[in-house]
């Protein structure tokens, strides 16, 4: 009688023509090249905007979309596409900047959390049960009425209500990798703590919360407009795509374009971001269930 | 314990926040008001008392039901908002029946036809939906519906055709949370061992998926329905101000604009209060649907 060894089969390899044809690909690749497109039309806005973002042209205001102003003007007869290249600055900053303060401070108690376990870990835990069920558009409304709204407060409001995610995350994560062998055997053997961190924990941390980082950057940029809509976000003059929205609202029957356009950039990015999340999640991180 | 825990926490951060905006006297007062009148008005105010005198004030006066006088209005923040809280609670139901109507038999049925036209139609409009924001899309209906086609009011209030638009915004938003969860739930259902025996012994294919499947889905269906109570109440803020819906987050953002703070304060608290309530009922109702769950015993 021989026994007979499990043989891996390895999934037939699909072709390349096979991986580049049809709606994944599309999926795949589209929402990284607009995303490409909106960060660097937002970096070099300097040089890509046709006009002053806040020159005002009063002989041509609420004008519709033509060959000077390809997306039409606004009330004060600026140049709506100058706007929003402009716009894309603070969205984008603010989504990245906040969310990685917000995965600083996540990952690091979420780690002490694991690592130190006992009290410290019941307090922490507790602290984001917290964060998790407090209202965070309200807060936002108490701080801005209260401290007055700022770039920095944006950030810094959008940061302290998405910590908590990642030190779930980062917890949950840690504690499982700690009780692997290998890790185990290091510890055995006698490597410190902080080695090990180093070493095992660390790296085996930071697909999970790039792929979280992510989801949670489209989020912030969802947040950080409506805050700009309703007036306590980053204040005048920049402009943000909440307010250019908030703006056109008034003469949104005279300008349908003042509203539409900034709108429209804000779905598509937030829509291009939560696409590279899902294939960062399925590339990265085959943890996370690749149904919903 | 972790409600009130919530509670406690945001109470201190609404009072903190509004310490730190500087002294409230000096806006209150009149421009010629001399030193000593400003004192006196402090001193009627108990803002003379140490910080933790004052905080205590405040817990004690909020527990009572005292949540401050509004500043403009000059009356009792919590009458203002227990009047206008009928219609945040009417858009709010209005709109979880919306979007419960629309996710639960598009989710369902996107379970059972999956990876057909319609299962990938329904994931682009949740999708979508998840990526709008709010405000623009109550917008553009505002656009179409009432500026372009005229069919419905664009904004106000009443129960008649006045509710349908906000109704509209903020039930697509729920829909598409709640959609998506649904799928997945039945997907995960349907697959199981229970379900193919209920097949094979010869249950009706919709009673299969109906009462099989779907009691077994409900747990994570609820979860998100009561997650979408946050969203709703987020939204509410966005939707009651784009549609001038007289609610509680149309009072809060007035506040904020007429830098009102003792409304704002009570706003926040009081949409707190119910956001936690919402949740509290919640943890019940899955301890009547899963007797799995216990919170007496751990």
């Amino acid at each position: 009688m021989t026994i007979q060894a499990p043989i891996a089969v390895a999934p037939p390899r699909r072709s390349l023509r096979q991986r580049l044809s049809g709606l994944s690909f599309l999926l795949r690749s589209v929402p990284f090249l607009f995303l490409l497109l909106v960060t660097f039309a937002a970096v070099f806005a300097d040089f890509v905007a046709p006009y002053d973002p806040n020159r005002q042209d009063l002989a041509n205001m609420i004008s519709g979309p033509s060959w000077e102003h390809l997306m039409g003007t606004d009330q004060l007869g600026r140049d709506v596409l100058s706007r929003m290249l402009y716009g894309g600055r603070i969205s984008l900053l603010v989504g990245v900047v906040s969310v990685v303060v917000a995965m600083f401070i996540g990952v690091l108690l979420g780690i002490i959390s694991a690592m130190v376990g006992g009290k410290v870990d019941d307090v922490i835990m507790r602290l984001t049960d917290l964060s998790l069920t407090l209202p965070g558009v309200l807060i936002a409304l108490a701080v801005a009425a209260t401290v007055g709204p700022s770039l920095i407060n944006v950030i810094l409001i959008i940061s302290l209500l998405y910590w908590a995610q990642f030190a779930r995350m980062a917890r949950g994560e840690a504690l499982s990798i700690r009780e692997r062998d290998y890790v185990q055997a290091a510890y055995a053997i006698g490597c410190s703590p902080l080695r090990i961190l180093r070493l095992h924990i660390f790296p085996n941390l930071v697909n999970t919360m790039i792929v979280l980082a992510t989801l949670e950057v489209a989020a912030a940029i969802l947040l950080e407009s409506t805050l700009s809509f309703l007036g306590v976000g980053v204040p005048p003059p920049t402009p943000t795509w909440g307010i250019m929205v908030a703006d056109g609202r008034q003469y949104v029957e005279l300008a349908w374009w003042t509203v539409t356009f900034p709108g429209l950039a804000i779905m598509l990015t937030v829509l291009a971001v939560n696409l590279l999340g899902d294939t960062l999640r399925d590339k990265l991180d085959p943890k996370f269930t690749k149904r919903a | 314990m972790q409600a009130l825990l919530t509670m406690l926490l945001l109470s201190v951060i609404v009072f903190g926040l509004s310490r730190l905006s500087g002294d409230p006297v000096n806006l209150m007062a009149p421009m010629e008001a001399s030193a000593e009148d400003i004192e006196r008005i402090r001193a009627s105010l108990g803002l003379d008392k140490p910080l933790i005198v004052q905080y205590w004030y405040f817990v004690t006066n909020a527990l009572q039901g005292d949540f401050g006088r509004s500043i403009k209005w000059d009356r009792s923040a919590a009458e203002m908002l227990i009047e206008r809280f009928p219609a945040t609670l009417w858009l709010s139901l209005a709109s979880m029946l919306l979007g419960l109507a629309l996710a639960l038999p598009v989710g369902i049925y996107s379970a059972v036809k999956r990876d057909t036209w319609f299962d990938s139609a329904g994931k682009i409009v949740a999708l979508l939906g998840q990526s709008m924001p709010t405000f623009w899309f109550g917008i553009l209906l505002i656009l179409f519906f009432s500026l372009w086609f005229g069919l419905l009011p664009t904004s106000g209030y009443g129960l008649d055709e006045h509710i349908i638009l906000p109704t509209v915004t903020l039930g697509l938003f729920v829909a598409a949370a709640i959609m998506r969860v649904t799928r997945s739930a039945m997907l995960d259902a349907l697959e199981a061992d229970y379900v193919r025996t209920a097949r094979a012994k010869g249950v009706p294919e919709w009673r299969v998926i109906m009462v099989h499947a779907l009691k077994n889905g409900a747990i994570p269906i609820l979860t998100i329905t009561a997650l979408q109570a946050a969203t709703i109440l987020r939204g509410a803020v966005v939707t009651e101000t784009v549609f001038a819906w007289p609610g509680v987050g149309k009072i809060a953002i007035d506040a904020v604009y007429g830098r009102d703070f003792p409304l704002v304060q009570a706003s926040v608290l009081f949409m707190g209060v119910i956001f936690l309530v919402v949740n509290f009922v919640v943890d019940m109702l899955y301890v009547l649907l899963d007797p799995r769950i216990s919170y007496i015993k751990r």
